[in-house]
């Protein structure tokens, strides 16, 4: 008898695929700890902070992993392939809804993880700058949103963007600056000179 | 991006090298863009931060599920010891196979050894037999007289001269090699008292050896002289003309 170990932490998320895909459990275990909570991030953000619906497409798509792990191409980078099925589930989502819900009417203060609630100066500025930002954000065009979103709060490359969404790097690049540009000008009056 | 996202975040306009302001003059065109930028991105790490969510554990227990309809029987036992089984071992490379091929081979060698042993010590025991007999029939010489002037083949008065002629690196018998005294015994039995003896050497061995050394014919390496002299052959020639 002789047990065989693997050292999962080790593991690259392509090689947890393919173990995944031959009924290792521990496999998917470890690949589900990587990439669960950045996925419901970003579900909650592409739709408008829906909890419910945010969960059941993190489910639905463990569930296509699961089910047909052949899918993915293992010549290319899981976490890219991840976005991208997450990103056309969203798209697929807005085309069914056919409308777009305002991101502010949506909120949903008992997702956050850090208490927002202590009335300190900082917390307060926080919110507000929060409020503005998640309103400037909804105002932006969403070729621009997601791509802004992808780089800041999902920490995608540039390249990875461009394999998500399909689209050349330059293009990527030109969105993102428009972007932070737009945003910038957009939240000036939480610049620390006009706050001071 | 990430590394203008870091310039931006970690220097102050007046420290810019000029290959850094390069690097975001796309984005940020002066020191107030610089600064905007410098804020937005300040506060984006702290939004960052509460954006991310944690996934619930009810959806990790429904997707267990999903995955052990999937691959029943793999994840009930999943921690469990793999066993392997033995390896598959031909029977050639087994431990009591080759004790008993050993067993065998020795067995089957051990005929060979006693034949061996018979061939090698017959003629020797010829050899060391004939020339006591030849010294008893020496001996018995001056005492009784021959019937006829033929002498007798089974005694071989010459035997003892053979052994004798033996060179002094032989200084005995029982030092000869088995080829040697069998080449000795063979022929003192072949010649029998009527041929003289000729100095042939029969120790040599290889391509100089003399393959009929019973026969009594000269053949070989015992007879290499002429029967007739060039000079005489060419007397012969008388001119036609």
């Amino acid at each position: 008898m002789r047990i065989v170990r693997k050292e999962y932490d080790s593991m690259t998320d392509e090689q947890l695929v393919i173990a995944l895909a031959g009924g290792d459990q521990r496999a998917f275990d470890k690949l589900y700890q990587r990439y669960a909570n950045a996925l419901i991030s970003y579900f909650m953000r592409m739709m408008w902070k829906d909890r419910e619906k945010a969960e059941d497409f993190l489910h639905d798509l463990f569930t296509k992993l699961i089910h047909r792990p052949e899918l993915f191409d293992t010549t290319r980078s899981f976490k890219t392939w991840v976005y991208s099925v997450a990103n056309n589930m969203c798209k697929n989502e807005y085309k069914k809804q056919a409308i777009r819900k305002n991101t502010s009417n949506g909120l949903d203060s008992s997702y956050p993880v850090s208490d927002v609630n202590k009335n300190t100066l900082n917390e307060v500025h926080h919110q507000l700058f929060k409020q503005a930002f998640d309103v400037k954000l909804a105002a932006l065009d969403l070729k621009h949103k997601e791509v802004f979103e992808m780089r800041h709060f999902d920490g995608l490359s540039m390249k990875e963007i461009a394999d998500v969404l399909e689209i050349s790097e330059g293009t990527v690049k030109s969105r993102l600056f428009y972007a932070t540009k737009y945003l910038a000008q957009g939240l000036q009056e939480f610049h620390p000179e006009h706050t001071a | 991006m990430n590394t203008i996202e870091h310039i931006i975040q970690t220097k102050s306009f007046d420290q810019l090298t000029s290959d850094e302001i390069d690097s975001i003059k796309e984005l940020v065109a002066n020191e107030d863009d610089f600064n905007q930028m410098k804020a937005l991105f300040g506060n984006l790490a702290d939004i960052a931060v509460t954006e991310q969510f944690i996934a619930p554990a009810s959806v990790k227990k429904s997707l267990d599920q999903v995955f052990l309809a999937k691959h029943p029987g793999i994840m009930n036992e999943w921690h469990a010891a793999a066993p392997v089984e033995a390896p598959i071992v031909p029977i050639y490379q087994r431990n009591w196979f080759r004790i008993a091929a050993i067993f065998i081979l020795f067995l089957g060698t051990i005929p060979f050894f006693f034949i061996g042993n018979n061939e090698v010590t017959t003629p020797t025991q010829t050899a060391q037999k004939e020339p006591v007999k030849a010294k008893q029939n020496l001996q018995k010489q001056p005492t009784t007289t021959l019937p006829t002037e033929t002498p007798s083949i089974t005694e071989d008065p010459n035997a003892a001269v053979y052994i004798a002629a033996l060179p002094e690196s032989q200084p005995t018998k029982s030092a000869a090699t088995p080829f040697e005294e069998e080449v000795l015994a063979s022929s003192a039995a072949s010649i029998g008292g009527i041929e003289e003896p000729v100095a042939i050497s029969y120790r040599e061995r290889g391509m100089s050896a003399d393959l009929f050394f019973n026969s009594s014919k000269d053949l070989a390496s015992k007879s290499f002289a002429q029967p007739v002299a060039p000079n005489e052959l060419l007397s012969l020639i008388s001119p036609a003309f």
